[in-house]
This record gives C-alpha cells, sequence and structure tokens, in this order.
C-alpha cells in the first residue's frame, strides 16, 4: 500500500472544517499535538506508570486500584502521602481530572441508565454503585524503641498497631463517598471519617466552582504534612494532636494539679459541613461549620465551629488536574509522576468548647505554609498559632496561646526511596494570673527533629524508620530524655 | 475535536471509495460509535424492508446499539421470563411506549427521525438501547479497537458525523474521489455529561 501524506492528499480527499476553513495538515507525529490532552500523565493512567523495580505493575490493591486497574504510584508517591494527580483526583470526588468514565476498568452497576436524566423530574436522576466491592484494608505494623525514664530503650512489637478499613466509591456523575474506620490498640474500633462528597453542586456554575462535602470527616486544614494527604513517614506534627487538656500544672505549694478539660483538638475528625472549590484551576477555598468536640452524636454546646481554607498553587499541575497551555509533567527517572510549583495556603478556625463551671472556651486558631516540590525534592514550612480565651471555666481565669512552627524536606532518592527529615517546635504561653494563682510548674514546650527514611517494598508495602529527637521537651529532666527519645520501624501494608 | 487522515491509491481495488479509521478521546477508543457518511446532495435511500430486532434477554437490551435508516421498524422481543416494557423518551422524535408485555411477545416501532433513540425498559431502570437513525447507507459501528471500515462509497461530497453517547457529536465534510482509501484518525471531544 502507497501511502501519500502532505500537499499531494488534496487531490484525492479534501477535509474542510465545518466552518469552511481548511484543516491544517499535520504529519503523523502531529497526533500528540492533535490529541491535545495525550500527555504523559494520562498515558500514565492508561498504560500504568513505569514498573517498580521490584516487580512488574501490581494490581492486587486497594478500591481505586481495582477501579481502574492502576497502580498505587498513579496517584501515590508512598501511599497514602498522595503526588499531585493524587491530589486532584480527591478534589475531583475522587475522579480523575479528565475523562473518568473512559478510564475506569470496572462495570458498575447502574441504578437507572443514562438516559433517565433526560426525563427528569418524571424520573429519578440515575447513579451507580460499584462493580467490585468498594473496600480494601491497611495494616500497620510497629516495632517501637521508647526511652524510659530510668534511660533504658523498652523495645515493643505493636504487631498490629493499627488496622484500617477503607471504602470509597462514586455513585455516579458527580456524587461520591468515602469511609474510614480505625482499629488501634489505644481506641479500639473507631468510625474515622464517613462522608459524601456532592461535587459541583449547581448548574451553571463554572465546573468544580462548588461543591458539598458532607459528613464525619478530616477538614484538611492544611493539605501540607495531613495525615492522610502527605504523611510518608509516621509522626504527625505536634499542631494536629494539642489539646488544652495536654497543659498540666501544678501547684508546688499545695500539690494540687490544674488541667483542663478541653479536648478539642485541630486535627480531629469531626462532623461537618463544607463547602468547597476550585476558581480558575488554582485557587481552592473550603468553608465550612464543624461541630467542635462531642461526642458525635449529640453537641456539647448550641453552636458550631466555623472554619476556611485557602490554598494557592503556582506552577506545575494544577489543582483541577490540568497544565497550563505550554506545560506538562515532569518525569522521574522510575517513570513517577513529579512537579514543580510552590503551593501556598492558609487556614483560620473558630470555635468554642464547654469547660468546667457551664462556662464556654473560646478558641481560634490560624495557619500558614508553603511547600515547594521540585522535581524529587518536596520542602515546606508551616506556622500555626491558636488561642484560648478560657480554658479552665470557672477554677481559674486565664488566656493562653500556642503556637507551632513546622518544616519538612523530604526527597524522592529512588522511586522507591524517600528521605525524610522534619522539624517541629511547639509551646504554649501560660499566663501570667495563672502563675501567680501558684501554678508555676509545668509547661508544654517541646521540639523535635524527625529523621526517616520511607522504602516502598512493593507499591503498596512499605517500611519506615522514623526517630524522634527532643531537642527540649517540658518533662526532658523528668523522662531522662536522651537523643533518640524512640524510634519506630513501620510495617504498612494496603490490599 | 481533531482529524488526520492518510489516503492511499490500490489498483485493482472495487469501486467507490473506501473510508476507514480510528476514532478516539483522550486517546481511548470509543467503541460503540456510529460512524456515517452522509451525501451533501440530497439523495434517497429506501429503506430495507426487513426488520430488525431488539431483543431482551438476560436483563439486557440484545443489541444495544442498532443503526437503521428512516421508516425503517424495529421489532422489540422479550425473551426474559419476566414482564418487559419498552419505551422511548421524548428525543430526535415524540417518543414512544410499547406498554409492558410478556416472554415471546414482539412489538414493534418505526422510526422516522433522524438521531439517536434511547430505548428503555421502564420496570428495569437500568436497561438501555439505542436506535441511531441515519439518513444513508454508508455507516459503522466502531469496534473494541476503535476502529471502522466503510467500502463502496460513492465519490461526492459528504459530511461525516460521528456520534458517541459520552463525547460531543463530530462533524466534518469531507470530499471523496473514486477508488480513494482514506484512514481517519478522529480525535472526539468528550461531553461533560
Amino acid at each position: 500500500m502507497t501511502t501519500i501524506a502532505g500537499r499531494t492528499l488534496t487531490r484525492l480527499a479534501r477535509v474542510r472544517s465545518v466552518h469552511g476553513r481548511r484543516m491544517r495538515w499535520r504529519g503523523v507525529q502531529g497526533l500528540v499535538a492533535l490529541g491535545g490532552f495525550f500527555t504523559p500523565v494520562w498515558a500514565m493512567i492508561l498504560v500504568g506508570p513505569a514498573p517498580n523495580p521490584h516487580e512488574g505493575l501490581t494490581h492486587g490493591i486497594p478500591v481505586f486500584a481495582r477501579k481502574y486497574r492502576t497502580s498505587c504510584s498513579t496517584c501515590h508517591t508512598a501511599a497514602p502521602k498522595l503526588n499531585v494527580l493524587g491530589e486532584a483526583f480527591r478534589l475531583n470526588g475522587y475522579r480523575f481530572p479528565e475523562n473518568d468514565r473512559l478510564l475506569r476498568r470496572d462495570e458498575p452497576v447502574e441504578l437507572g441508565a443514562e438516559p433517565w436524566k433526560d426525563l427528569w423530574p418524571r424520573s429519578i436522576w440515575p447513579g451507580e454503585v460499584s462493580g467490585t466491592v468498594p473496600l480494601a484494608l491497611r495494616i500497620q505494623n510497629d516495632a517501637e524503641f521508647a526511652r524510659e525514664p530510668n534511660g533504658d530503650l523498652r523495645w515493643t512489637f505493636r504487631f498490629p498497631q493499627e488496622i484500617y478499613l477503607l471504602g470509597a466509591s462514586t455513585l455516579g456523575d458527580d456524587i461520591s463517598a468515602f469511609f474510614e474506620a480505625e482499629w488501634s490498640r489505644e481506641r479500639n474500633v473507631d468510625v474515622v471519617q464517613a462522608k459524601l462528597k456532592f461535587q459541583d453542586l449547581l448548574p451553571g456554575l463554572p465546573e468544580r466552582a462548588l461543591n458539598l462535602w458532607v459528613g464525619l470527616q478530616n477538614l484538611y486544614l492544611f493539605t501540607f504534612t495531613d495525615r492522610q494527604i502527605d504523611r510518608a513517614a509516621r509522626q504527625k506534627f505536634r499542631w494536629q494532636d494539642y489539646q488544652p487538656a495536654d497543659l498540666s500544672l501544678r501547684n508546688p505549694g499545695t500539690g494540687e494539679e490544674l488541667r483542663s478539660i478541653n479536648t478539642f483538638r485541630l486535627g480531629q475528625t469531626q462532623p461537618a459541613v463544607e463547602f468547597n472549590g476550585l476558581l480558575g484551576g488554582r485557587l481552592y477555598y473550603g468553608l465550612g461549620l464543624a461541630q467542635g468536640v462531642g461526642d458525635r452524636t449529640t453537641d456539647d454546646n448550641n453552636r458550631k465551629d466555623l472554619f476556611y481554607k485557602i490554598r494557592y498553587k503556582l506552577g506545575g499541575l494544577r489543582l483541577d488536574g490540568r497544565y497550563d497551555p505550554g506545560g506538562g509533567p515532569v518525569l522521574g527517572r522510575g517513570g513517577q509522576l513529579l512537579d514543580r510549583s510552590l503551593t501556598v495556603e492558609h487556614f483560620g478556625y473558630f470555635g468554642g468548647q464547654p469547660v468546667e463551671g457551664e462556662q464556654q472556651d473560646n478558641h481560634r486558631s490560624f495557619g500558614v505554609s508553603a511547600r515547594l516540590l521540585y522535581g524529587p525534592a518536596d520542602v515546606g514550612v508551616g506556622y500555626v498559632w491558636g488561642s484560648h480565651d478560657n480554658p479552665w471555666g470557672a477554677t481559674i481565669a486565664g488566656k493562653t496561646s500556642h503556637s507551632d512552627f513546622f518544616a519538612k524536606a523530604e526527597y524522592l532518592l529512588f522511586p522507591w526511596l524517600i528521605g525524610s527529615l522534619k522539624f517541629d517546635s511547639f509551646s504554649v504561653d501560660v499566663p501570667a494570673s495563672v502563675r501567680q494563682g501558684g501554678f508555676t510548674e509545668g509547661r508544654h514546650d517541646q521540639t523535635r527533629i524527625l529523621p526517616g527514611v520511607i522504602a516502598l517494598v512493593r507499591q503498596n508495602v512499605r517500611v519506615v524508620l522514623e526517630a524522634e529527637i527532643f531537642t527540649e521537651h517540658q518533662a526532658s529532666s523528668e523522662l531522662n530524655l536522651q537523643s533518640p527519645q524512640a524510634l519506630w520501624l513501620r510495617l504498612d501494608v494496603a490490599f | 475535536m481533531a482529524l488526520l487522515v492518510v489516503v492511499s491509491a490500490e489498483t485493482g481495488s472495487p469501486p467507490g471509495a473506501t473510508v476507514s479509521g480510528s476514532v478516539y478521546a483522550r486517546n481511548v477508543p470509543m467503541a460503540g460509535a456510529v460512524v456515517s457518511l452522509v451525501p451533501e446532495r440530497e439523495a434517497t435511500f429506501p429503506p430495507p424492508r426487513e426488520h430488525p430486532v431488539i431483543d431482551q434477554a438476560n436483563l439486557r437490551f440484545v443489541p444495544r446499539l442498532l443503526v437503521v435508516r428512516p421508516g425503517m421498524t424495529v421489532d422489540f422481543r422479550n425473551s426474559d421470563p419476566i414482564l418487559h416494557n419498552v419505551f422511548g423518551p421524548p428525543g430526535p422524535g415524540e417518543g414512544f411506549d410499547l406498554g409492558t408485555y410478556p416472554r415471546t411477545h414482539s412489538r414493534s416501532h418505526t422510526f422516522t427521525a433522524l438521531g439517536v433513540h434511547a430505548i428503555l425498559c421502564n420496570v428495569h431502570p437500568e436497561m438501555v438501547a439505542y436506535v441511531a437513525v441515519v439518513a444513508t447507507p454508508y455507516h459503522a459501528v466502531v469496534d473494541t479497537v476503535g476502529r471502522f471500515r466503510i467500502d463502496s462509497v460513492p465519490a461526492g461530497r459528504y459530511s461525516i458525523n460521528v456520534w458517541h453517547r459520552h463525547t460531543v457529536p463530530f462533524v466534518q465534510p469531507l470530499e471523496l474521489y473514486e477508488a480513494s482509501r482514506l484512514d481517519l484518525t478522529l480525535e472526539l471531544e468528550v461531553s461533560k455529561r
């Protein structure tokens, strides 16, 4: 067969655009340009990423991997740490930003065929449920080496430390669900998240401009260093777990102890209603109401906490999962998806919590962070400040404030090996009125360095080695803290 | 929406042009897309007399996609041991409802309006079929690897139309010469819904 290309084609066939303009002829290599979106990101989804050096493509891994027949590294650097495409997937209600229904490989159970949409409101809007059971397990085993007050290192096998049951599914075009239950040695079984995402809430608005997420959920005040989005190693930063009840003060004269009953933590999951969306592909906003602390069945006060968050990403893959014209992905030596971008985030949280004597402890927190992704390097800094007006209620008047400066540097040495170094400096100001009231002992300041190494044995099996080195701690002398205070070896598997 | 063409000529080939090609959206083969070549000059193609059949078997319409010409009658048979309904919501045409009927029964509908008609069963909302009514005998359904082929197309000016339920309709003018061989690569735009 003779193939003729170029201008001579026009003698045999002529193609015009619908507006009467001549099509511009391009060579075979022009297909990429004509395709428009045939970027390596979509190529990775369609044909899978570069193989792990330890084995070929893995398939038997959790819910979304099964749904799309793709491997963890499509969306994760080292699960649960998301790469930039994984974050766009999450923001889009667990759908790939482009073309999701063409990419999925499972056969959903349709709850009504698509043409029923044309009959609405005389029909129920069609949806779907997953064709496979949308559940996955994650098991974490820890070997913990922690220093005892007498200076000895105690060696404990926490096999397992935590087991997660994860469920996630899209329920049609615009609705999705996420569920997370956790068994841990400390809390036994606990439902951590159970939420619904309603995407593109109002027709007529730009795509993804307004979404509604409802349920028990992680508020993701920062995505930077978040436990589910950006945590490769084991430890969290202190601001996420701090609660006023952690601050234990003592009156050496009377032996009396002063401790708040306020157990509110910024990093806790909460029943919440959140409106969020993307503006222009790079600006993300979220605004919501949360229950505050409480038993999750009845609110413990008659008010809701308010939070907002803003994020802007400069460069790299946009938050809507698209590249600007002329842009494209950065691929690592092993084919992994990398990025060159700067992301800044800010949040505010305003709440109130009942404390002693039926009084309220009103509190607020603000945070700002910046994160730079530059190929295999992932570095960032953040600062969180918060204050409580009345943490001890009727017991003693006094206002506290706390702050946390934290930083993280990770480097992808190989597609399967990440070096990690974190720094965390947390302090709580104790009011003069409380010190003058006799509670002169006790503080809650601490500064830590957390070096670590994360190795992917397989895409869904990782080993984490992380140390915790205190350079300052409120109980340094009491606990006889030396370096390192603790060392963890974690074996983490999801399937 | 984009189109790439490679043309070849063969000696001893059958009369008329052959149009073949690949249909993609975002580089995914668009299996089940309907490709049709509609002559620019008005032409009448009398519909075949036979009645194609869409069966209802194992809670599915079989085939799920049927291409017919205006005026053709389609028989809708129920082969399941349960009641099925057949109705077409208003779309290209006015819509119709053949009612609900048991196994071995068959009812018919004549399609006159051009376009793609959805066929539903109101007893089983997940069942769906599509009847594409095209005013030309030159059509093909894209296979699972994204390919199609239409043979023996007389020389002339046409519009090439592509329909797929997940893409924006594709329409491009196309001029064919006698014995030309076109191999097209069609890149469709995914519809938002």
